[in-house]
């Protein structure tokens, strides 16, 4: 009762402050003119009695402070007084003040950066209802390590029949980062359509924003061609007008009306393909469509019955499907980003964290110099009478500024390093950036403010306490030996555990940045250098045929351009991560034996080989002459000779694939070829064959690969512009060297590398400048003892080898320790290596020789200075 | 915190003040000047004492304080006792008794007594 008065009391104090203060002024005007009146009775002249009673009073002002010091408004105003006098050390203490604030800075934001990335990528729940009811459909593929998320129509509409644990099942459409076409009055614009079950939105209960979005049709009720757009869209392309609502757009054969807004916020149930429009799939597909039933390209989703266990459905869907298929949690949407970048950024977190607590072992060391340093004030403020706590207080509320300056600042340079690590994104991957993007939300300023409070503990309590502590810097009657003694190996151990924490992140950059020369300096079966490649499309509405001649017709102008020594395609690129595999067979060879026995297809114009820098091992290469009249022939490569025809001649021999048009006709080898990386740079190249493109002919794009003599940048306008002359109606995309399409495969690799190298640097830099402010503080500590060293003759050598001796076994400690610490981490990064194990020597050497020439860096100035110290000068000091 | 305030007991201050304004409503002036008198002076209390007591006694809800017109027509303001204060009074008098009469039980104690 009485706290909740005095709280009361104390807010209407505050709020009331000036009301109150001059209440008080004038009831101690009152108190003086009531005294000076009393003693005017008493015979004194009325000057006199009002001065006595001044004197009697003191001072009016000391008066008020006592008044003021009264209740809990007082503690908030020797808050402010703190955060005043803080601000004053800060000040005081430029240098420091300024190397804290930054490394925290630093180290703050890029956690925060990082945290809030796996946030989005791991976390971040659909904007759905009762996300944790979703479960995403996956089955075992034949490769041990993946799932399959893919699935047909008819898994779907099995599932939605048959299925009782599950109170719904929706099917979405696996979207890739290609946009489809639609028209909008006669105009063709490029969206992100998602097709999808007529029930999505009711299963993921999301309700139209603006309009309405479709429904499971009854049996009475048919389904409508209509169209919901995200809010996003509509403001994009309909600048939030609600006139979109009953617009018309024509997609494929059928024409559709958009009749609802999706909520803000909702995008989809793919994080990385943000969706513009959802169409229902049974208008494009309907019931009985062999569509249905062929093609895995729809994922499916189901939301759990309440109670029921993801293992129930499981077993209920594996009877239902009649093979194994498993749910697993689907509250956070579908992301392939989320499988390849989490172990990444799970490392890139680790990194940022090591930094961080190098930062606060670099802080609270220069933290334990700086209050030791001021030693003689604190003492004195504990003399006349200020308790232990209310010196903690004053540390703590300096180390708090300090930290909370620098979260401030985070979240800012969040903002940056999260963009300059999205950056890394390749760009066909950019669709996902709206959804992974910084965003300043209450969950990335709570974990910045969360990381500022723990930092501040962990760089200023200790120190704090040591200061305030028996034998502290707060204690007139310590010992200065007994304090120095403690307090240096506590700043020892600081040091060496920033070595320790170097060394690891110096090894783990280290193996990281081998592991990428090595990946790029492999045999990798092309070369990359002088090679422009160009994604080329022909409009689709035309025959085959005619695009055929097309593609041909703009080969034939583009070798013809100057500087152009080849021109030649590929209907699918090299290294874009994609591959048509088939089972192949050979004549005379049963066909149980090489149930799988796969290859990579690749349909190429003549002069492709030659012009991607893949040398010819035997025979020659597909020709003009080779068209759908004649034999058809293929090129294989060395692993498709090893694996399939060992110890045989490759050339004469022929084979077949299963599956596709033209499944079971024999091809003719004609030549092999060297090894080519053909999925990306990390995988042995896969077996191939190559068949010349007009023997296979029928695709709707192909990718061109031009040698160059010169710069094949300067050869891409050229390209567009001969494009245009053609047809102004092709399509001429993604038009880059080759050495970009190579760089973009290792986009990982680099994120790693780069970020934890650039880390990494960071960290020794803070390391180095602690351990330069540490030894430059102790110099200036001991110049008494130095200068009586030198004046009774010890050699400015000795003095120099004593600092740099000290500093050097604090290296060699943190190094003994940091090795195996180094070893350990980076076997958690083992997967991510390429060509060297997780302890490469090379690596490790570098880190530990890195390390050392830092430290002696750093160590080399404040033993120079110590050396040339002036005997004289600092023994008469005092 | 000033300590000038001769011979009196620490803690006590906050009771004698509560002990004057229960004879009768008083401003602060008054309150220190009736201190003085009824301990025939024994105890001088200053302003500076006086002041931070009234607050804390205030903000604690013992005592509440409302202006008005003093003997020579001018304003004062008048601290009173609330129901609590008055409480307050009678049981720190009780403590305080009992504690007196131990403590001089003490002090007069002699040797044979022990």
């Amino acid at each position: 009762m009485r706290s909740v008065k005095r709280l009361v009391g104390a807010l209407h104090a505050i709020i009331h402050r000036r009301r109150v203060e001059a209440e008080l002024d004038e009831e101690l005007r009152e108190y003086l003119a009531a005294a000076a009146d009393a003693k005017a009775a008493t015979g004194l002249s009325r000057d006199e009695a009002r001065r006595l009673a001044r004197v009697e009073l003191g001072s009016l002002s000391a008066v008020k402070d006592w008044v003021g010091d009264v209740g809990w408004e007082s503690r908030l105003e020797s808050v402010w007084q703190d955060v005043r006098y803080a601000g004053r050390m800060v000040r005081r203490n430029p240098g420091f003040s300024v190397a804290a604030i930054l490394t925290l800075m630093l180290g703050i934001g890029g956690n925060t950066a990082v945290f809030s990335l796996l946030d989005a990528l791991l976390m971040r729940s659909l904007p759905v209802e009762r996300p944790g009811e979703l479960v995403r459909l996956v089955e075992q593929a034949p490769d041990a390590a993946a799932y399959r998320e893919a699935f047909t129509l008819a898994t779907h509409d099995a599932l939605l029949r048959g299925g009782r644990s599950l109170s719904g099942v929706v099917a979405s459409e696996a979207l890739f980062s290609r946009p489809k076409e639609i028209e909008v009055r006669g105009e063709r614009q490029r969206v992100f359509l998602q097709l999808v079950s007529d029930n999505y939105f009711d299963v993921l209960g999301v309700r139209a924003f603006r309009g309405r979005v479709f429904h499971q049709p009854g049996a009475s009720s048919p389904g409508e061609a209509i169209a919901v757009i995200s809010e996003d869209y509509w403001r994009r392309h309909y600048a939030a007008d609600l006139s979109a609502l009953g617009a018309r757009f024509r997609f494929g054969e059928r024409e559709f009306t958009i009749t609802g807004i999706a909520p803000p916020g909702f995008r989809g149930t793919e994080i990385d393909v943000p969706v513009d429009i959802w169409v229902s799939v049974e208008q494009v597909v309907p019931p009985g469509s062999v569509d249905r039933i062929r093609g895995r390209w729809m994922r499916v989703m189901g939301r759990l019955e309440p109670g029921v266990t993801p293992a129930r459905a499981e077993s209920e869907s594996t009877a239902i499907l009649g093979r194994p298929v498993e749910f697993q949690p689907g509250g956070t949407g579908y992301s392939s980003l989320r499988r390849r970048l989490s172990e990444p950024l799970l490392l890139v977190a680790l990194v940022v964290a090591l930094v961080l607590l190098i930062a606060c072992a670099n802080l609270a060391n220069l933290m334990l110099a700086a209050t030791a340093a001021r030693e003689r004030e604190l003492a004195v403020r504990t003399a006349i009478g200020a308790s232990r706590s209310r010196i903690l207080r004053q540390l703590l509320t300096e180390s708090l500024m300090l930290s909370a300056v620098g979260g401030v600042l985070a979240v800012g340079v969040a903002y940056w390093i999260s963009a300059a690590l999205l950056a890394f994104l390749p760009p066909e991957q950019g669709t996902a950036l709206p959804n992974l993007r910084f965003e300043l939300n209450a969950k990335a300023v709570g974990f910045a403010a969360l990381l500022s409070c723990t930092t501040c503990l962990m760089f200023g309590l200790v120190p704090a306490l040591r200061a305030t502590g028996r034998h502290g810097a707060a204690d007139l009657r310590a010992s200065a030996a007994v304090g120095q003694r403690n307090k240096s190996w506590l700043s020892r151990g600081l040091v060496v555990t920033q070595v320790v924490m170097c060394t690891a992140l110096l090894t783990i950059g280290g193996v990281l940045l081998r592991s990428l020369q090595n990946l790029r300096g492999q045999e990798t079966g092309f070369r990359e250098d002088r090679l422009l490649v160009a994604d080329v499309e022909p409009p689709r509405e035309y025959a085959e045929n005619r695009r055929d001649q097309l593609i041909e017709e703009l080969r034939r102008r583009a070798a013809a351009l100057p500087g152009v020594e080849i021109a030649a395609f590929s209907h699918v690129g090299q290294l874009s991560g994609f591959g048509l595999e088939y089972p192949v067979g050979f004549p005379g060879r049963p066909r149980s034996e090489h149930r799988e026995a796969v290859a990579i297809e690749q349909r190429i114009s003549p002069g492709f080989l030659t012009a991607m820098g893949t040398a010819f091992l035997a025979g020659r290469d597909v020709e003009p002459s080779d068209d759908a009249r004649s034999t058809p022939v293929a090129i294989v490569n060395e692993s498709f000779a090893r694996q399939f025809l060992p110890g045989r001649n490759p050339i004469g021999e022929r084979f077949f694939r299963e599956g596709g048009s033209g499944s079971g006709e024999l091809m003719q080898i004609v030549g092999v070829v060297k090894d080519s990386k053909w999925l990306n740079l990390r995988d042995d190249a896969p077996a191939m064959y190559y068949r010349p493109y007009r023997q296979q002919a029928g695709r709707a794009a192909v990718r061109f690969a031009i040698r160059t003599s010169g710069d094949p940048d300067a050869v891409s306008p050229e390209l567009i512009l001969t494009a245009q002359a053609l047809d102004r109606r092709i399509m001429v995309s993604n038009v880059v060297p080759f050495r970009e399409i190579v760089n973009r495969t290792l986009v990982i690799e680099r994120l790693m590398a780069q970020v934890s190298a650039a880390f990494g640097v960071l960290a020794l830099m803070i390391a180095a400048v602690g351990l330069y402010g540490v030894l430059a503080y102790s110099v200036v500590r001991r110049r008494r003892e130095i200068g009586l060293r030198i004046a009774v003759g010890a050699p400015p050598g000795a003095v120099e080898w004593m600092f740099l001796r000290e500093s050097l076994t604090l290296l060699a400690c943190g190094m003994a320790i940091g090795l195996p610490a180094g070893i350990v981490v980076t076997r958690f990064v083992s997967s991510m290596l390429f060509g060297l194990s997780p302890h490469d020597p090379a690596s490790i050497g570098v880190a530990l020789s890195v390390l050392a020439v830092a430290t002696v860096a750093a160590a080399y100035l404040p033993a120079r200075r110590a050396a040339g110290i002036d005997p004289i000068l600092a023994l008469r000091e005092e | 915190m000033p300590s000038e305030e001769r011979g009196l007991v620490q803690g006590t201050l906050d009771m004698l003040i509560l002990k004057t304004l229960a004879l009768e409503p008083m401003h602060a002036y008054g309150v220190g000047v009736r201190l003085t008198q009824i301990s025939r002076g024994v105890f001088h209390v200053n302003g500076g004492s006086l002041f931070p007591a009234f607050r804390r006694l205030e903000r604690d809800g013992l005592i509440k304080g409302e202006w008005r017109a003093s003997k020579n027509n001018r304003r004062a303001k008048y601290y009173s006792l609330t129901a609590q204060g008055r409480a307050t009074l009678r049981r720190q008098t009780r403590e305080w008794d009992s504690q007196a009469t131990a403590i001089a039980l003490i002090l007069k104690a002699s040797p044979g007594e022990v």
